[in-house]
């Protein structure tokens, strides 16, 4: 029995990861695509050419997609791990329990995969949706795959396009700190409440870093002096303004997080019934 | 091992970086015998509990737990045994059925895995196999009456039980008494702080305190 009690850890363990492990490679994947597709040459003026419309068409595709991948990757989430309204989620872990314990964590690499692939399919969906109905007119200079080993790290950003060194490490800081904000998204799969709250506290400080770093100049990043609050406002007021959404972006990403971890927390805890 | 002993902790040490939990500790529970560990909360009484299970390695020593001997350099974990830990085993998505079929289900040992039947292990604890609530909507109470359940599914030879009467009413507490008296062809060593309750399960009563663990009542040592 004891040998079964940490198979059945085990399974506890995966099982209260199911729903978050969708929702952080979905969201990380969104975040990677995004960058690949990542054009800072957008700025708050109005489009002065269809150019130029095209891109901030793009980049508001790929906010759109953020905001469709959320629910997305949740409504993964509970298809493989599932509504247990409908009792599959049981019916799962007993199956896989009785026949072959060990393709519970099968049935959690095949979670990641479905909901990493559908919110692939999402974002794609979206972006070409929003602009990218043009990428073959456009010709291979915007295909996402040749700019990804070039154009997603920032410092190869600066090399490409000329960027001040000063304003690459900046972007290359805040992409991290982005990345670690995913990774404190993914904390949030622990056990116990301290390790969710630890999370929540991690991915805000971590914002509030991001946002420290931020120095006027860098592609992506506008400084705001008044603080966090200020800014995540400002970046909100951002996203109902189309021409200027590009700059707030990352604010509306990491506030989304936050949200989004409050959320899947409570939403975890109801559905376990222990709220 | 003579065949009398269920357990024989022969001078185990278990540290805790540089806290001295348990100091050269000798302890034995003949076969049958149904034993209680007593000490302060943070005595060590669920950590010896976890090395006789398997579940934590010792520094120092050797166990001799029912037909395996363990070790500090060779992990070994015994067959035929029952285990009653804090919030460990039970899914709180499933229903209370449900937990006692995945358990039975993730039981591979042929020795232990075997012809339970779970609905009336379920009724001998006082619960309802027709109760299609989920774990996470029980009582404390329920929930540790559900957790012995789950201790039997193995038929074990040995119980090990972790402040069994954890949750549980006076109602429950008179039940467990009664329970634990029914199983007379099992040895039973629970950890409790309770020793109001303790003598009227146990026929000896060992206490731990400050590393070292003796004998308070006779029949034991």
């Amino acid at each position: 029995m004891v040998r079964a009690l940490v198979r059945l850890n085990l399974i506890r363990l995966l099982h209260s990861s199911m729903l978050w492990v969708p929702l952080g490679a979905s969201m990380a994947l969104a975040f990677l695509w995004s960058n690949v597709l990542h054009v800072d040459a957008l700025n708050t003026h109005a489009p002065a050419n269809g150019w130029d419309l095209l891109l901030m068409l793009q980049n508001n595709g790929k906010i759109l997609a953020f905001a469709l991948v959320v629910p997305f990757s949740l409504w993964t989430g509970d298809l493989v791990a599932v509504d247990r309204e409908r009792g599959y989620r049981a019916q799962l872990c007993l199956r896989t329990a009785h026949q072959a314990p060990w393709a519970y964590p099968l049935a959690l690499v095949a979670s990641v995969v479905l909901g990493a692939a559908l919110a692939a399919v999402m974002v794609a969906l979206v972006w070409l949706a929003m602009g990218g109905l043009m990428l073959g007119a456009i010709g291979p200079h915007w295909s996402p795959f040749a700019r990804a080993g070039s154009v997603y790290w920032p410092l190869g950003q600066a090399v490409l396009r000329g960027t001040p060194p000063a304003a690459a490490a900046s972007s290359l800081v805040w992409h991290i700190l982005a990345l670690l904000t995913i990774a404190c998204v993914g904390l949030a799969i622990g056990q116990s409440m301290r390790v969710r709250f630890a999370s929540i506290i991690a991915t805000t400080l971590v914002a509030l870093a991001s946002l420290a770093m931020a120095t006027p100049g860098t592609p992506t990043l506008q400084w705001s002096p008044l603080g966090a609050g200020v800014w995540l406002l400002h970046a909100a007021q951002h996203t109902v303004n189309i021409a200027s959404l590009p700059a707030g972006w990352p604010g509306y990403f990491l506030a989304g997080l936050i949200a989004l971890s409050v959320a899947g927390i409570i939403l975890h805890h109801q559905r376990e019934g222990s709220w | 091992m003579p065949d009398e002993w269920a357990v024989q902790c022969n001078s185990v040490t278990k540290r805790f970086g540089q806290r001295l939990v348990l100091d050269a500790v000798d302890f034995r529970v003949a076969r049958h015998e149904h034993c209680a560990l007593v000490g302060e909360n943070g005595s060590g009484k669920s950590t010896l509990l976890k090395i006789i299970a398997g579940l934590t390695m010792f520094d120092a020593g050797t166990i001799d737990v029912l037909d395996a001997m363990l070790t500090a350099r060779r992990h070994t974990i015994a067959r035929g045994i029952g285990l009653v830990l804090e919030g460990v085993s039970l899914l709180p998505q499933l229903t209370g059925l449900q937990n006692l079929e995945l358990l039975a289900g993730l039981i591979t040992d042929p020795a232990e895995a075997g012809t339970v039947q779970l609905r009336p292990l379920l009724r001998e604890v006082g619960l309802d196999p027709d109760d299609h609530r989920r774990v996470g909507q029980y009582s404390l109470g329920m929930r540790q009456r559900l957790n012995l359940a789950q201790a039997l599914v193995p038929r074990p030879q040995l119980l090990l039980l972790d402040e069994p009467s954890n949750g549980l009413d006076p109602a429950g507490i008179a039940w467990l008494i009664a329970w634990v008296a029914g199983l007379k062809d099992v040895t039973v060593v629970m950890a409790s702080h309770r020793e109001d309750e303790i003598s009227a399960m146990c026929s000896s009563v060992w206490r731990i305190a400050d590393g070292s663990v003796r004998a308070e009542l006779q029949g034991s040592e």
